[in-house]
């Protein structure tokens, strides 16, 4: 069975929001929605604090939270892992939102461009142009992987199979793979380095690691 | 963990959803009181009941971006609260129209009686499945909701019919255990940090104590208060504890690393 995964490694993630805007601009998300964004931030209490850079984006749980709540069923999880909206279903109630411990869900309220009321020839063009008033989130480019796929690609391996804000890194910092299978990169980076998961007392299991 | 400056409020479910709570709450729970104390004008009184119910429904529907899908809500009774909800305040308002409109029978009353049980406990135990929120997110919010619900429901009843059978007892019941599950909920020993910062910021412990304090005060005597006085008080008190829990404290949980990991 497969089940797709990301490591990130934090070492080497410099906060250059080169995969924050690789993915604005593939998925065309409006002003203000982040399916993903690194954020930086300061833990700890001095003299023990750390400044790291924390990418963040959905945790593709196994447990989603957001799943259980959603009322019209307008989000579902696939059976390689993959939880993704169905915006036709969608009511845009934001009860996924709240029950999301990772922020990674975005209510598109409105049709908005970056610039003014007019649209750009590429906003225009936007897949999210007509989902307004509906929640929307990463969805690990999934038409990329199945379309990969279906070529016979490897996600993972072959960029375009592959989600793109892993190929749009300057760093290396994150690699994508089946966590399933203990030969893929991303399992070898979990199995070898000390790695952790966020939030995990919530018991959602999130598919998204951590490498320090 | 200094994590006090990560702690920013929601800003999805606000005054609209708060309206359903407050509007919604407060008609089940006067259904669930005014049926069994046979207060007077209960024809009245469950009318106004489902309007209220209904004025909660559209409360949600005015803060959803696509009310016009709200018919698929019921797609996930298995594990959504909010499709529970809306599933019990369908059967509650059709049962309440056929019974006071239509054919008036104990067994429609009753149907109707179940359905506003069902549909104040499936909207109490909402606020309770949203992990991001950890004022939310605790074991006592669905108690604490459901007492809140049927308090208010039995202060519109004090002020509507004052003389209903064990009006008094009922209230001070009401009361006292809004006070016993508010108090555990704010004290529970499972609290994270991020709840007792939730509980301690901008005044709110000052503003969730007003409401406890509000609500405990409808158990006084009967030489003290009337009935009509009592349910003032529920409707006030309860109100002033949820607006603190809903809006208030709706602190969303910071997405932070641990500290050891990183070590």
């Amino acid at each position: 069975m497969t089940r797709w995964g990301m490591a990130i490694d934090l070492r080497r993630c410099i906060g250059c929001q080169t995969c924050t805007i690789a993915c604005k601009l593939d998925n065309g998300t409006p002003p203000n929605i982040y399916w993903r964004l690194v954020k930086d931030i300061e833990i700890g209490r001095y003299p023990n604090v750390k400044r790291i850079f924390l990418p963040l984006q959905c945790m593709h749980c196994a447990e989603p939270p957001c799943l259980a709540v959603c009322p019209t069923t307008a989000t579902q999880k696939r059976e390689d892992g993959i939880v993704y909206i169905d915006y036709s279903r969608c009511i845009g109630c934001g009860y996924c939102i709240l029950a999301c411990p990772y922020d990674a869900r975005w209510l598109v309220k409105e049709r908005r461009g970056f610039f003014n009321s007019e649209l750009t020839k590429p906003e225009q063009l936007s897949p999210l142009n007509d989902k307004i008033g509906v929640c929307t989130k990463c969805d690990f480019c999934m038409d990329r992987i199945d379309e990969g796929l279906a070529r016979g690609l490897n996600p993972g391996v072959d960029p375009e199979a592959t989600p793109v804000c892993v190929g749009s890194c300057i760093a290396k910092a994150l690699v994508f793979g089946d966590l399933d299978d203990p030969d893929s990169e991303v399992s070898r980076i979990v199995r070898e380095r000390p790695a952790f998961r966020l939030l995990t007392e919530m018991g959602t299991e999130p598919s998204i690691y951590y490498v320090w | 963990m200094a994590v006090g400056r990560y702690m920013e409020r929601q800003r999805v479910w606000e005054w609209l959803a708060l309206g359903n709570f407050l509007l919604g709450g407060a008609g089940g729970g006067l259904y669930i009181v005014a049926l069994p104390v046979q207060a007077s004008g209960l024809n009245l009184l469950s009318q106004l009941s489902a309007a209220l119910v209904v004025a909660g429904l559209l409360c949600v529907m005015a803060e959803a971006g696509r009310p016009s899908r709200a018919v698929g809500v019921v797609r996930n009774i298995k594990t959504s609260w909010m499709s529970r909800e809306a599933l019990f305040a369908s059967g509650f308002i059709l049962f309440t129209a056929l019974d006071t409109l239509i054919l008036p029978s104990m067994t429609l009353k009753t149907l109707a009686w179940a359905s506003a049980l069902g549909y104040v406990v499936c909207q109490s135990f909402m606020p309770a499945a949203a992990k991001k929120i950890p004022a939310w997110n605790t074991p006592a919010t669905a108690p604490l909701f459901i007492a809140l619900s049927i308090a208010a429901g039995a202060g519109i009843t004090s002020l509507a019919s004052p003389a209903a059978n064990q009006l008094h007892m009922i209230n001070t019941a009401l009361a006292a255990s809004v006070l016993a599950v508010g108090a555990s909920y704010a004290t529970w020993p499972g609290a994270t940090e991020y709840f007792r910062q939730a509980l301690k910021r901008e005044g709110n412990v000052i503003y969730l104590a007003g409401g406890l304090l509000i609500t405990a005060l409808a158990a006084a005597p009967a030489m003290l208060f009337s009935n009509q006085t009592a349910g003032l008080l529920l409707i006030t008190g309860t109100s002033v504890v949820k607006y603190t829990i809903i809006i208030r404290m709706s602190y969303k949980l910071p997405v932070l690393p641990p500290l050891e990991a990183l070590r």
